[in-house]
């Protein structure tokens, strides 16, 4: 990992699209303006984690019992709210 | 065509059925082509099955049948992936992870897949709402 110390109201290259700048240090918040080509995503981390580790144990094979699971699933949405 | 899925054994698949997505699943860059099989019989869930690797699949449902009012805004950069100019032709389902009492199934809320139906394309995609459940019951009523 790269490690750089900048000040509010510097800035960091990456390549020749992508401008991270800090905007401003409110404690032990920093906030951080980042430009970037549009076909880029960007998150914050701890949400991306998130979701790989949802999706991570929602495809990760569990003894389930499948008669309730199949009663479940074909219930739902049949009921009026 | 034929593939093996792990759940549901050997299937025989229509390739001209087979979805793209060109980042893959989150956390599964690698594997590309998705295709929906039925899951459960007469059910709205389906199996969202990789077509290269047999024990990759989610569960999957259409998230506006428990949360009618699920909207969100597309990203340019999701826009451009889906080769989308509007929601029009996506489709939006969310996956479903299944526990030890299938009654307390949850659906990932923030990170539902979209499809462009029309080019075969698709994506998972992180929604920026923290409101946003990553384990929103799916079976439970909520309270009101």
């Amino acid at each position: 990992m790269l490690i750089l110390t900048r000040k509010s109201g510097e800035s960091i290259n990456i390549g020749d699209d992508i401008i991270i700048s800090i905007l401003e240090v409110n404690g032990k918040s920093v906030r951080v303006g980042i430009e970037a080509p549009s076909s880029m995503s960007i998150h914050r981390e701890e949400i991306y984690a998130m979701i790989k580790e949802q999706n991570r144990k929602a495809s990760a094979w569990k003894e389930v019992n499948m008669e309730t699971l199949g009663k479940l699933m074909k219930k739902f949405g049949k009921e009026k709210p | 065509m034929k593939i093996v899925s792990g759940r549901l054994g050997e299937v025989d698949i229509d390739p001209a059925k087979i979805i793209m997505f060109p980042e893959g699943v989150i956390g599964f860059p690698k594997y590309k082509r998705f295709l929906f099989l039925p899951f459960v019989e007469d059910s709205p869930f389906e199996l969202l099955q990789a077509v290269d690797h047999g024990n990759l699949a989610f569960i999957t449902v259409d998230p506006f049948m428990f949360v009618p009012d699920y909207k969100f805004e597309l990203e340019d950069h999701d826009m451009l992936a889906l080769q989308a100019l509007s929601m029009d032709n996506i489709t939006v389902k969310v996956i479903v992870n299944i526990p030890e009492d299938p009654a307390k199934a949850t659906a990932n809320m923030q990170g539902p897949l979209l499809i462009n139906e029309s080019r075969l394309l698709g994506k998972q995609i992180v929604l920026h709402d923290k409101a946003l459940d990553t384990k929103h019951g799916v079976f439970e009523r909520p309270a009101l």
